[in-house]
């Protein structure tokens, strides 16, 4: 993953979580810390697809794969 | 109809029929009426006939449906409560509607200290009832509360809507006639006939020579008063409930695998729910065949939801309710069709037989035909007030003249009009409640109880809304009697893991900011415009 894809992850993080916050903290659980739902995952995948081109049907993916900012960047990094 | 009647003769006519689906767990009519006379039993012999209220405590187990029905044909109305609640709120609720007896479907977290007995419930779905005194109960009068379902009241505490067995029951027959409507779409001509009921009071819908029983979908947490709906449309017409957990709903893949399961015909959810769904694409006709209705209740249906789900089902009707939990879950509705998809705001409906909606002023006076202001709402499903509160029963509940009759009356504090043809629409609150994915919550109890927490000295809470005016999250600040330790991310977590031993998740802010001060208005409260530039 190049430095412009991983800024776009973030940018996107960062719209669907509510706070910039979450760059500076990366290993924070989204779920357990309330910024991220079920509603905002979905979002998630959606971003992902729109920005970096990554289709990931919501079926297709567990929580736990995503939850903190390190385990979205490597999920995604798997990816790309 | 008598809802308790119509389910022991669903009971005695078609007993092997599925009254409830959980999980693969599965209640037959037959095993929840005779769970629920042998728990009524023991009801009748552990209390006195004093109408007490009885808590539930649960999810969406078979055993709950059993409880309920229990708690009612002993004469005692059944208080639900979900386990999402944390143990402080449970302790709370159960100390101040006085309830007596607590029936724990599951066990009750560690930290709720209660004087009420508590009766082990898990096993009810399979009739086996705890040893113990019983004796002849007989079933809670017309004018009697039915359930208590407690609703977030602005001190922090919650308020007990009380709503009594005729209000039930007025609402069910109308509830259940909105699934009727099928009947009226040309597409569906050909089926086999949908309803009306016949004459013993069970629906056409699962007898021998008509099409299956419908299947309701139970989404809602049965502490939730939108899960009414389902629960006795489809328990009062000898239909299936179909009841998708908490842990499903977070997982997108369970989700669409129970869905495609459940054979649901009629969709009863929040639209936040239906978003939910929708963000799948294989969320659509060919993954749930039968479904002929959705059914929406609880908070804005916005137009996008609706558009998408009449594209992505194009044989089933969408219809729009409104209601607060004080008047029986709904009380007006429409059919969306087109003409009504081009508005960028959704009607909410007429208000169905036995209720009057009326608009008023500051003033208390009538307003005409496309004047906004408050909602109030007259008629036959208006709750008996606030249990044990006489006080805030005052002060939201009232008598108005309707046709020369002085009729009960719940003033919503919701604000819309009446438009020339009296359909309603809805213009958002008068004070600091709103609403969260269908949940009620008061800012101000929310703020309460941040300041429960350690540290916390003061506390601002925002409802923050998108281009279209929903609300899509919290926002909390905080001002900390020592500067926090760690990054603002785990700080927040922190605080936000203790409030949610006060609050039920959804009213957890999303967002936790620590500030040095919080500023205030000239007379002293949080000065929220002041935050929310702050915020944006």
């Amino acid at each position: 993953m190049d430095e412009a894809q991983e800024l776009a992850v973030l940018r996107l993080l960062t719209e669907v979580c509510g706070t910039d916050a979450i760059d500076q903290e990366r290993d924070v659980d989204l779920f357990d810390a309330g910024l991220l739902d079920s509603l905002g995952f979905t979002h998630l995948l959606v971003g992902l697809e729109d920005d970096l081109g990554i289709r990931v049907p919501p079926t297709a993916v567990e929580r736990d794969e995503v939850s903190t900012v390190n385990r979205i960047l490597t999920f995604v990094s798997e990816r790309l | 109809m008598d809802i308790i009647d119509r389910i022991g003769a669903v009971a005695a006519r078609a007993g092997d029929r599925v009254a409830h689906r959980h999980l693969g767990e599965s209640l037959s009519y037959a095993q929840l009426w005779s769970g629920s006379s042998a728990l009524a039993a023991r009801i009748a012999g552990e209390l006195p006939d004093d109408g007490s209220p009885v808590v539930v405590y649960g999810h969406k187990e078979s055993a709950m449906l059993v409880a309920f029905l229990g708690a009612v044909r002993a004469a005692h109305p059944y208080i639900p409560i979900d386990v999402s609640w944390p143990a402080d709120r449970i302790s709370s609720v159960i100390d101040e509607s006085r309830a007596r007896l607590v029936v724990a479907v599951r066990t009750l977290p560690s930290g709720v200290s209660t004087a009420a007995t508590v009766l082990d419930g898990s096993g009810l779905a399979a009739s086996t009832i705890p040893p113990g005194p019983t004796r002849q109960a007989h079933p809670v009068a017309p004018d009697d509360p039915y359930y208590v379902i407690y609703t977030s009241g602005s001190t922090g505490h919650p308020k007990g809507v009380q709503i009594t067995s005729s209000a039930l029951s007025n609402f069910v027959d109308w509830a259940v006639s909105l699934a009727e409507i099928r009947v009226l779409i040309p597409h569906r001509a050909s089926d086999a006939p949908h309803g009306p009921q016949s004459s013993d009071g069970v629906s056409k819908r699962g007898s021998a020579t008509a099409e299956p029983a419908d299947v309701w979908l139970n989404q809602a947490p049965f502490s939730f008063d939108l899960s009414v709906m389902d629960l006795y449309c489809a328990l009062a017409t000898g239909a299936t409930l179909h009841s998708i957990d908490a842990a499903t709903v977070v997982s997108p893949r369970r989700l669409h695998d129970e869905l495609a399961s459940s054979d649901v015909s009629v969709w009863v959810s929040t639209p936040s729910f239906a978003d939910l769904c929708l963000a799948d694409p294989g969320f659509d006709a060919s993954l749930l065949p039968r479904l002929g209705l959705f059914l929406f209740c609880g908070e804005t249906l916005p137009t996008a939801t609706a558009a998408a789900l009449r594209e992505r089902f194009p044989d089933a009707q969408v219809v729009n309710t409104y209601g607060p939990t004080e008047s029986t879950v709904a009380v007006t509705s429409v059919v969306i069709g087109p003409e009504h998809l081009a508005a960028a705001t959704l009607p909410v409906g007429r208000a169905k037989p036995g209720t009057t909606i009326l608009i008023r002023d500051e003033s208390g006076a009538a307003l005409p035909a496309n004047q906004p202001g408050e909602i109030l709402i007259a008629g036959d499903t208006v709750s008996v007030g606030y249990l044990h509160r006489p006080d805030l029963t005052a002060g939201a509940f009232t008598l108005v003249d309707v046709d020369g009759v002085p009729t009960p009356a719940y003033r919503t504090g919701d604000l819309g009009h009446l438009d020339a043809d009296g359909m309603l629409h809805f213009g958002g609150r008068l004070d600091g409640q709103i609403k969260l994915h269908g949940y009620r919550i008061e800012l101000e109890d929310v703020e309460n109880n941040l300041r429960r927490v350690t540290g916390v000295q003061q506390a601002a809470v925002l409802a923050v809304r998108n281009e279209s005016g929903v609300v899509t999250h919290l926002h909390g600040f905080v001002q900390l009697a020592s500067p926090p330790e760690g990054g603002p991310l785990a700080v927040a977590t922190a605080l936000k893991k203790e409030l949610r031993a006060y609050v039920p998740d959804y009213m957890v802010p999303k967002l936790l900011t620590v500030v040095d001060r919080i500023p205030l208005t000239g007379n002293g409260k949080a000065d929220r415009r002041a935050l929310l530039a702050r915020d944006t």
